[in-house]
């Protein structure tokens, strides 16, 4: 249990740069997300916490204190990698146990706390068994036991649930979430699936080619996200020019949209107005002023959602419905956006 | 048809080791054999007899063989172990000569690499030593290890160990409960390689040697260009049963250690344990 800070960190691998000036801190007990795209330095920033990777610029602390000179095995913060990397000469138990061996915790001690963790674990059956005799689930509790029994100060889970099937990814997410509340210790979870950033996290970090975009709840990047790129990332966007800006409107040439937004900041310059597809209203008729005549291009019926391409002038624009509905490929459409549901970026 | 085909080119490739290897104990256990007899008139154990007497020289030399080659194992997997690991896992300059170089002995002759290294050692007084033959020895077991600890750290990485230093273990507990075990199998082969090549070196011991320090093979030599038969064929036959013990003696042991490391791992869930 330990509060992070990372302080303008930057790493550079054969002159390319991994990570950009890094600052980010992490509150004492927090479960937070890491979210990108793979290769955007997520994992570097994982090792360098846990002092595998030495970083070229900056400094780490941890409670306050620089752990920079601190080698891996001092630092107290446990990495449990995508592919669990498991000891294959060892039983589940003994990988288990092996984090209490090597603080040469008597061999009473650790046989207790072994067997309790394989029960909190739910895998009491299986601690006589070999890596390659359990299944995947398996092997990524029996990973993340290894790494809870030290009591680590910071959990890092690198893409836990990249190699799970959908039902076994639910239950993961779920099981991770739980025993954080329950152990209350700082975890953060690397992962490139915004789902599973979005449903353990209380705040997510998205980084690009080794920068960190945008650090915030989970709400603040959904609705207000600082550029096009996390906004893309949280979904599809339908993004228009501003052509000009007055005192109570902003003007595309779709229309113009009231200056509701709280997000707008005196003295920033925005260039692009984003809308959601579920921002965007379907009528029959236009019964309000402001309204975008369109015409129906495509209609894709995906379940709980039906997704539209509309032509509005020159430009398509998407837009989705809850549930069936029922305007067809080739009809007129007039669709409504209120201001409100707009993002301004930069 | 084709399981067939591939049965008996087995049996062929077979044929090919053991024939001669049977000819060899043939002729330990043969009185006389004259052209163009099939097998032998007469059959005796002078041969074996004599490598076995009390007091034998054979057996005092066969005794320093497998000292010195336990010893150049020992220390050649040393060198070869870091080595093997740095060139197959991390990256520096000039990596690549040093890959090369590594394989010199290999490709240079040991006569012109023991010529040099001799007028060396007789300056430091390692000449007719053990301890200069044991040193002389690692020269050319050092490419043999190199290479399979290359090829081995490059096919298991450093995963397991980086997952060993996050839990907490410093970097002597990582190289013995978690590198030497995964690279197990690359270890008995190199070490049975680095040891056999020892076994079987004639003329870096007696270069270094001197003739002070008599090993198996200088002993046998001598046998064969004389053209003692007999006498070669059972030393022969013993060389081939020491090496062939010296093999399964380094297998066994490692193997052993290991599956007890990892029962102390897992101190109370060992291999016995498993259903499955």
């Amino acid at each position: 249990m330990s509060e992070i800070l990372f302080d303008r960190i930057s790493k550079h691998y054969d002159k390319e740069e991994t990570i950009k000036n890094l600052t980010l801190k992490i509150e004492d007990g927090e479960i937070i997300s890491l979210l990108g795209p793979s290769g955007c330095g997520k994992t570097t920033t994982l090792k360098i916490l846990a002092g595998l990777v030495n970083p070229d610029f900056g400094t780490v602390y941890m409670d306050g204190i620089n752990v920079n000179p601190l080698p891996a095995e001092k630092r107290g913060a446990v990495i449990v990698f995508q592919d669990h990397r498991l000891f294959p000469h060892m039983t589940v138990g003994g990988n288990i146990e092996f984090g209490l061996r090597m603080q040469k915790v008597p061999k009473r001690t650790r046989r207790e706390k072994v067997e309790e963790m394989l029960k909190f674990m739910e895998l009491e059956e299986h601690g006589g068994k070999f890596p390659d005799q359990i299944s995947g689930g398996q092997k990524q509790r029996a990973a993340i036991a290894r790494s809870l029994i030290i009591n680590p100060k910071v959990l890092l889970l690198d893409e836990p649930f990249s190699n799970l099937d959908q039902r076994l990814k639910e239950e993961m997410r779920s099981f991770i979430v739980e025993i954080q509340k329950k152990l209350k210790i700082t975890t953060i979870l690397v992962t490139h699936d915004k789902e599973d950033a979005l449903m353990t996290s209380k705040k997510i970090g998205v980084m690009f080619q080794g920068e960190l975009k945008q650090y915030g709840t989970p709400e603040e990047l959904y609705e207000e996200p600082s550029s096009i790129e996390v906004a893309k990332f949280f979904g599809e966007v339908n993004e228009f020019s501003i052509d000009h800006e007055d005192e109570h409107r902003i003007h595309t040439y779709l229309g113009a949209f009231n200056k509701t937004r709280l997000s707008m900041k005196r003295g920033v310059y925005y260039s692009k107005l984003l809308v959601r597809p579920e921002a965007v209203e379907i009528y029959y008729e236009e019964h309000s002023e402001n309204m975008i005549s369109g015409l129906v291009m495509e209609r894709i019926y995906a379940g709980e959602k039906t997704y539209y391409s509309i032509l509005c002038g020159e430009r398509i624009l998407k837009a989705s419905v809850v549930g069936n509905c029922h305007w067809n490929e080739g009809q007129r459409v007039f669709l409504k956006i209120e201001g409100k549901n707009t993002m301004l970026v930069k | 048809m084709k399981k067939q085909t591939s049965r008996a080119v087995l049996v062929v490739v077979a044929l090919a080791f053991i024939l001669p290897l049977m000819i060899i104990l043939l002729w330990s256990v043969t009185v006389s054999w004259p052209f163009p007899d099939l097998f032998p008139r007469e059959f005796g154990l002078r041969g074996l007899a004599q490598i076995f007497e009390e007091g034998s020289r054979a057996l005092e030399s066969l005794y320093t063989s497998v000292k010195i080659s336990l010893w150049v194992t020992i220390l050649t997997l040393m060198i070869t172990i870091p080595g093997g690991k740095a060139l197959g896992i991390y990256d520096f300059p000039g990596k690549a000569f040093i890959k090369i170089f590594a394989l010199a002995p290999l490709i240079i002759s040991p006569v012109a690499i023991g010529m040099g290294i001799h007028s060396t050692f007789i300056r430091l007084g390692l000449t007719n030593t053990e301890l200069g033959v044991v040193l002389i020895h690692i020269v050319p077991g050092i490419p043999y290890g190199i290479r399979i600890f290359t090829n081995i750290f490059e096919l298991v990485g450093n995963q397991l160990e980086e997952q060993g230093k996050v839990l907490g273990a410093n970097s002597f507990q990582v190289f013995f409960h978690i590198t030497l075990p995964t690279i197990l199998p690359g270890l008995i082969s190199a070490g049975s390689m680095i040891f056999i090549i020892s076994f079987s070196q004639y003329f870096l011991t007696f270069l270094i040697g001197g003739g002070s320090v008599i090993t198996f093979p200088l002993m046998m030599v001598p046998y064969i260009q004389s053209g003692d038969r007999t006498m070669a064929a059972s030393y022969s036959a013993v060389f081939i049963v020491v090496t062939l013990c010296g093999l399964l003696a380094i297998e066994k042991v490692l193997k052993l250690y290991y599956s007890k490391s990892s029962g102390i791992a897992g101190a109370f869930y060992t291999r016995k344990k498993v259903k499955s």
